[in-house]
């Protein structure tokens, strides 16, 4: 651990080049004397409410101040509500109450923001997997692409034999047809 | 000294006065009529993401950048995201800039009622890794560097130690705690239950911003006594000014705490002491500091009285992963981002670190 400090050491005497120099101007007498009368006011004030015993005190005070508030607003609140309520209208609690529910609904949209943000952070990984998978593919695809011609001339053979025998079939299909117009025609 | 020496130096004082009393009227006017000496995020920047109430800011420059990876810089969700550009020769993204680097901001927002249900999963799984990817896309990098401030370094750790695959090159933690029992007595009676978490939730469900900023002010019960006294002793003064009402504006403005994560920030970091007994938690699963293994910086303030060393400096010990890095300076909590020794002795530090563990652009 590197510890600097640019302070000066608290009991180093200044040079003596620096006692030549004239003293810079105090405050003037009147500031020195309300700096006298300042701490000696001051210093016992903050002592004391920087003790645990004026924190506790002040708490003490909140929570009453608290309850005392609570209690007078619950009557208000029910008093008014009653009145509010009658003439359809929202009280504060009950804009209170929605205004929370909506924030619990951005929260909960600021929550789904936050896990698409790490979902796409994660997905580059699963990109380059893909590519990966892209590129053996590929390969696979380049190999069958050479060993497509004589496969596609064997296939071209059979498609024309096929085709010849559609084109036979075709022809006995419409013979015995023709025939059968020719016998069943009415003489004229 | 002779007698018309003393008259000399007796005039010239009266004059002064006089003369700061004149500019003390009109700047007494100006302040009383909401006159600005800092007007609200003086770095031009433009907004290149936004997710609801979320977005990030990326700040213009004239040359291209010459070190790289960016710089993503955030809070925790407790004060505003403009401590990092407070006035004009006092902007962090401006003295990122001009050390070379792309300076980016990510604010959270101002949370309210709907937000009541945000957890530490939406900020640090949701919105942290989309608004460091809409900085990549931005940039063209492939990675960040994050400067996180007070709880800001907290949500880091948080996050990286949930999610060690997310593109970060380089932490940098301001003021974070790490070790909760250090924090004083209010933090104490969190932890032990005293203070029920349900009771300091208002109707919306969240800890109100007024709620947080009465208990940073309840530790100095003179505090807003003194800076009016500091207040009429310069206000003849235009440069503090400045500073005054950056720095006091900034102080003045917090925000609500989302309940859902306030419950879980005081069970897990709090009670469970969970950044040092590896019993913090994401979505369910227990994580461990152990699991970051990138380069990180710590500052510690000597001064800070809000987040003391001892809750802090357990962060180089706990991080066993990587070789973390310890930066002690001379400053507070607040005089951390603001000031003439933030200026000149603070931030070039930590931005010497980052450089060391960054690359040049060609």
């Amino acid at each position: 651990v590197a510890v600097s400090s640019t302070s000066r050491p608290g009991n180093q005497r200044a040079p003596s080049a620096a006692k030549a120099k004239p003293k810079p101007a105090g405050p003037p007498a009147w500031r020195r004397v309300f700096n006298r009368a300042e701490r000696a006011v001051g210093a016992p004030l903050e002592d004391f409410v920087g003790s645990r015993r004026a924190i506790d005190g002040a708490v003490s005070v909140m929570k009453v101040q608290r309850a005392m508030a609570g209690a007078l607003r619950g009557v208000v609140d029910r008093e008014l509500a009653g009145l509010l309520h009658f003439v359809n209208m929202p009280t504060r609690t009950d804009v209170r109450r929605l205004s929370r529910q909506l924030t619990a609904l951005t929260g909960e949209v600021r929550m789904l923001a936050d896990h698409i943000d790490e979902l796409q952070r994660t997905l580059p990984p699963a990109r380059e997997s893909l590519l990966a998978e892209v590129r053996v593919l590929a390969v696979r695809l380049d190999e069958l692409q050479r060993s497509l011609p004589p496969a596609r001339e064997e296939l071209t053979g059979e498609v024309r034999a096929l085709a010849g025998r559609v084109d036979e079939l075709q022809r006995s299909l419409s013979e015995p047809r023709a025939a059968e117009l020719g016998a069943g025609s009415p003489e004229p | 000294v002779t007698p018309e020496l003393a008259i000399g130096s007796m005039l010239d004082g009266v004059r002064r006065e006089i003369e700061r009393t004149a500019l003390r009227t009109r700047n007494g006017i100006k302040y009383l009529t909401g006159g600005e000496w800092a007007p609200l995020g003086p770095t031009p920047s433009d907004t290149i993401w936004e997710e609801g109430k979320v977005h990030v800011r990326h700040y213009r420059r004239e040359t291209p950048p010459a070190i790289a990876p960016p710089v993503l810089c955030f809070l925790g969700l407790v004060g505003r995201s403009y401590v990092f550009d407070l006035w004009k020769g006092n902007s962090i993204v401006q003295m990122l800039m001009d050390a070379g680097f792309d300076a980016y901001v990510l604010d959270w927002g101002e949370p309210d009622e709907h937000d009541s249900m945000n957890t530490l999963e939406t900020y640090l799984g949701g919105y942290l890794r989309r608004g460091i990817d809409a900085v990549l896309a931005e940039s063209g990098a492939e990675q960040v560097s994050v400067i996180g401030y007070c709880m800001g370094g907290d949500f880091a750790l948080h996050a990286l130690a949930a999610q060690p695959d997310l593109p970060v090159r380089n932490l940098v933690t301001m003021c974070s705690p790490i070790d909760f029992r250090h924090l004083g007595p209010l933090i104490d009676a969190l932890r032990d239950g005293s203070i029920d978490t349900e009771s300091m939730l208002d109707e919306t469900g969240n800890v109100p911003g007024p709620l947080v900023r009465q208990s940073f002010k309840a530790r100095k019960p003179t505090g807003d006594l003194v800076q009016y006294v500091n207040l009429w002793e310069h206000l003849w003064n235009d440069e503090y000014m400045e500073g005054y009402q950056a720095i006091g504006r900034w102080l003045e403005d917090h925000i609500p705490v989302p309940g859902a994560l306030f419950q879980q920030v005081v069970q897990q970091w709090l009670r469970d002491n969970g950044f040092l007994t590896d019993r913090l938690r994401f979505r369910g699963r227990r994580i461990s500091l152990s699991a970051i293994e990138i380069p990180t910086l710590a500052v510690i303030a000597e001064r800070d009285d809000i987040v003391v060393e001892a809750a802090t400096a357990p962060v180089v010990d706990i991080l066993t992963g990587t070789q973390a890095e310890l930066l002690r300076v001379d400053a507070g909590h607040a005089s951390l981002t603001s000031g003439r020794k933030a200026v000149k002795v603070v931030w070039p530090r930590i931005f010497e670190w980052l450089t060391a563990h960054s690359k040049e652009v060609a």
